[in-house]
């Protein structure tokens, strides 16, 4: 600070004052050239602004109003409809709570958060206004909980409602698929389990030996191998999750009997209430009776795919950039080929691959829905690209953080976990949310290949013989609508880098 | 500062893992595929063995009925961009002339036209849904062709709109015949009948045209009326049911030239010809029931006062014709009483009273000059 006060000591007062006219004339009207760039703009604004206010006056605005609710959900069935409602109340309390947690000084953006359930039930009617004031209801719970439990285990717990969401959001919007012949998928489940909690309790009492890893790896290589018939999948999942839980259980293997003891069962709580849910079946078949992928669409979709698409492409590109770093080659040249070749092909043909090529090259017993090959897709496409920004940040990071690293003893995965990659993260942030934004927009493609997202249903909007003719009403909202989350994306990875202080240090 | 990047990159790779155990966390549903795929790969040993007896059953016939039964509904591919003939409305359901007839083979199966979920398809994409069994059914406005009928792998069944291809033209640019296209622009979608069509015939004619293409339909017709181009083709039905939504309808017209034959109907797989009978003699049931004059709103009547043999086999009064179909005996009844007749699916389409108004033309009944001509039923 000190040498900018010494120089403000030396600049001379200012000599005139403000003046609107003067301002005006000095930077608009003079010189000459000044003023004919004046004029010109001015009648430009003329031009475009006037045909432009007499369209939006004359607009059929009521488009929108009218199918605000397939343009958001596309065909999601009715009586379904409060599920996905629901997904917003409880994003609006994890939302809230991480807020209580972790925000602790006053922030504008605050305002604007709770500013938007309040204008969107101010602008909407009926059940809806409700549902929306739902929203800010569940985000005040939310944080009025954050605030209290902040100095208690409130971030592990914010962190873990993050966790938990993701899924609580599939669940809710995709329900359970129980299958009206007969009971045998609670076998399924019940199998699987089984397996987890034997995968605990194993995990937990007989730790020392490393045998019980071979059983669950073997019973995924019969599944995955399918020899198993029907029962393939369910053994194949229930074997690499039960191999994960095992693997996490035996960390609590060196504690005393007691501590284990309610350990393992207070680990094993939670497939038993899973389990209780499923079998609890009313609730499930008329509550959360499932709706297939068809069903779902507008921006949903959209959002859906974004999340996805990130949570998965992202470790991938990671794990890409790390293999093309690689001093092994069948590693490097592998993620070489897979990052140039993905890179090489156009978005649209990845789709169409995934849409139409994959169902054709599986064999027929097997079948992916069609949002998950969309989403498998764009997971492919992101990845390759992810990958290289990544590396980009690896490249920047200067040798001397690895040497350092090695010097005070870390190994190489330490080091690449807690030196380099937060350092190599932390400078693609800007590129990594520009790539995210990204691939936000072009999640529109999958219209073409026939899944009904906003930009599908807005195509279908514009069929219905009684709205025909309302692109512009119907595209400029859709324009409007990912300028606001782009935006929103933006704006969060600039706080980010404020918060982690990328170009101040 | 450190100790956040570390949590942040914990964070990632928490979300990675929980990326991987999602898969675990909400294997109910995963399951739930695995067992109607296996249903479907289990069926045709069933229906061989089972039902016909003779050793003359082709291997999967019967499959795909056996497959909806169990599955508990009918999945139909259609448009979900086509004015009038497959679209969303603003409650989120579909409607329009092929989805009609997706709810009424529903409703010949189920007895219920609701049992049907609909697959929006693009053109591109929609025969290898129908090759890899995502959908049971196409009804898709698909021209029926001799390529389609062998190398996509399906069958047509009977035509349910006898379409063709057209061009709009405005009034004042003074063309009249095909031969005045020498020269202009002519906006076309990309990917359909109608794009190939569109060449061949200005091929044929030794017409130089520049074919501007669309992906969209409607970026085509805004192409169109912004005067990108001279003139616009697809088939007649749509040109001219998008001709009143023109801002000046009558600056337009249409070309006294079709180009194409399109007979735009239902498509299954090949290799089960009962799913083929099925589908087909629901197309047949609503040409029928309008010949006989039996509509959605009299059909409970007639079934109590009719004296027509035929009618009463159509009803499920007399005969076992669903039982032939591995249907119930009252599935006409069904697909009558709860979406019409032909005249009733197409009235409430494509009918006088809607936006979507096209004269009926080919697909009258044959006693009205058509094509509509349903086999006897017996």
């Amino acid at each position: 600070m000190a040498p900018q006060t010494q120089r403000d000591e030396y600049l001379p007062p200012p000599t005139e004052r403000f003046s609107l006219l003067g301002v005006i004339w000095k930077n608009l009207l003079t010189p000459w050239y000044n003023f004919v760039l004046t004029v010109v703009s001015l009648w430009l604004l003329y031009a475009i602004l006037k045909p432009t206010i007499r369209w939006a006056l004359h607009a059929r605005w009521e488009v929108l109003p009218a199918n605000m609710r397939i343009l958001m959900t596309g065909p999601y069935p009715g009586e379904f409809l409060w599920r996905v409602w629901a997904t917003l109340w409880l994003l609006g309390f994890v939302v809230g709570f991480s807020w209580g947690v972790w925000v602790r000084r006053r922030e504008r953006v605050t305002w604007v958060l709770v500013a938007i359930p309040i204008l969107l039930a101010a602008v909407s009617q009926g059940t809806v206004r409700l549902y929306w004031l739902g929203v800010l209801l569940a985000a005040l719970i939310g944080w009025a909980l954050g605030r209290r439990l902040r100095d208690r285990k409130g971030g592990l717990i914010g962190v873990l409602l993050w966790v938990f969401y993701f899924p609580a959001f599939v669940l809710l919007i995709r329900g359970f698929g129980l299958p009206e012949e007969g009971p045998a998928w609670k076998y399924h489940i019940a199998v699987q389990l089984a397996l987890y909690v034997a995968a605990l309790f194993v995990g937990v009492w007989a730790a020392k030996a490393s045998w019980p890893g071979w059983i669950w790896a073997a019973l995924a290589v019969v599944g995955l191998m399918g020899w198993a018939g029907p029962w393939s999948r369910t053994l194949f999942i229930g074997g690499v999750v039960a191999w994960l839980i095992w693997n996490g259980a035996r960390r609590y293997a060196h504690l005393e009997g007691m501590k284990r003891f309610t350990i393992s069962v207070g680990l094993a709580y939670i497939p038993a209430l899973i389990f209780i849910f499923f079998a609890y079946e009313p609730l499930a078949q008329t509550w959360l009776s499932k709706v297939n992928s068809n069903y779902w669409g507008g921006l949903l979709l959209n959002l859906l795919i974004t999340v996805f698409g990130i949570m998965f492409s992202f470790p991938l590109g990671v794990l890409f950039a790390l293999g093309r770093r690689s001093s092994l080659p069948v590693i490097r040249l592998f993620s070489i080929l897979y990052i140039e070749f993905i890179r090489g092909v156009p978005f649209i043909t990845i789709l169409f691959m995934a849409q139409v090529m994959f169902p054709i090259l599986l064999p027929p017993e097997m079948s992916i829905d069609r949002v998950v090959r969309a989403i498998l897709g764009v997971v492919m496409f992101a990845a390759a690209y992810m990958a290289e920004n990544v590396r980009g940040g690896l490249q920047a990071i200067p040798k001397g953080q690895y040497e350092a690293a090695y010097a005070l003893g870390l190994t190489a995965t330490q080091t690449m976990l807690l030196i380099i990659l937060p350092q190599a993260l932390r400078n693609v942030i800007p590129v990594l949310v520009g790539q995210f934004i990204g691939l936000l927009k072009d999640t529109t493609l999958v219209t073409i290949v026939g899944l009904l997202d906003i930009l599908g249903v807005a195509q279908s909007v514009l069929s219905n013989p009684d709205w025909i003719g309302t692109q512009r009403e119907v595209y400029l909202f859709v324009a409007l609508l990912f300028w606001v989350f782009s935006y929103g994306m933006s704006y969060a990875s600039r706080r980010l880098e404020q918060a982690l202080g990328v170009g101040q240090r | 500062m450190r100790r956040y990047l570390v949590l942040l990159l914990a964070l990632a790779l928490v979300a990675g893992l929980l990326a991987a155990c999602s898969g675990g966390a909400t294997s109910g549903e995963v399951k739930e595929v695995v067992k109607t795929v296996v249903v479907t790969v289990e069926v045709p040993a069933g229906g061989q063995g089972g039902d016909q007896g003779g050793a003359t059953v082709p291997q999967g016939y019967g499959s795909t009925l056996k497959a909806v039964k169990e599955r508990g509904y009918l999945i139909c591919g259609v448009n979900s961009k086509l004015p009038g003939f497959g679209f969303l409305n603003e409650q989120g359901e579909y409607e329009g002339f092929d989805i009609d007839y997706c709810r009424a083979v529903a409703a010949a199966i189920f007895g219920d036209p609701t049992k049907v979920e609909f697959r929006p398809l693009s053109a591109k994409e929609r025969f290898t849904a129908l090759q890899t069994g995502e959908i049971d059914v196409l009804i898709r406005n698909t021209t029926w062709t001799l390529t389609r009928d062998t190398e996509v792998g399906g069958n047509f069944v009977h035509t349910t709109f006898y379409d063709g291809q057209g061009f709009i033209v405005r009034k004042d640019s003074g063309i009249k015949t095909l031969e005045d296209l020498e020269g202009t622009a002519i906006c076309v979608q990309t990917g359909t009948t109608t794009e190939t069509n569109l060449r061949d015939v200005l091929d044929a004619h030794g017409i130089e045209a520049e074919v501007v293409v669309f992906d969209d339909v409607e970026a085509g017709w805004a192409a169109y009326e912004e005067g990108r181009c001279d003139a616009y083709t697809t088939d007649k039905s749509g040109l001219v049911a998008r001709r009143t939504m023109l801002k000046n309808p009558d600056e337009h017209i249409i070309l006294d030239v079709t180009v194409s034959k399109e007979p735009l109907g239902p498509m299954v797989r090949h290799g089960d010809d009962q799913w083929f009978d099925i589908i087909q003699w629901v197309v047949f049931a609503t040409f029928y029931a309008e010949e006989a004059g039996v509509t959605s709103e009299n059909v409970d009547q007639v079934r109590e006062t009719t004296n027509n043999p035929r009618v009463r086999s159509l009803l499920g009064l007399e005969g076992d014709l669903g039982k032939k179909l591995g249907l119930d005996n009252d599935w006409a009844y069904n697909v009558i009483k709860y979406v019409g007749n032909y005249e009733e699916i197409y009235n409430r389409n494509l009918g006088p009273d809607t936006p979507t108004y096209i004269p009926r033309g080919l697909n009258s009944l044959y006693t009205e000059g058509g094509l509509l001509y349903s086999p006897p039923f017996k």
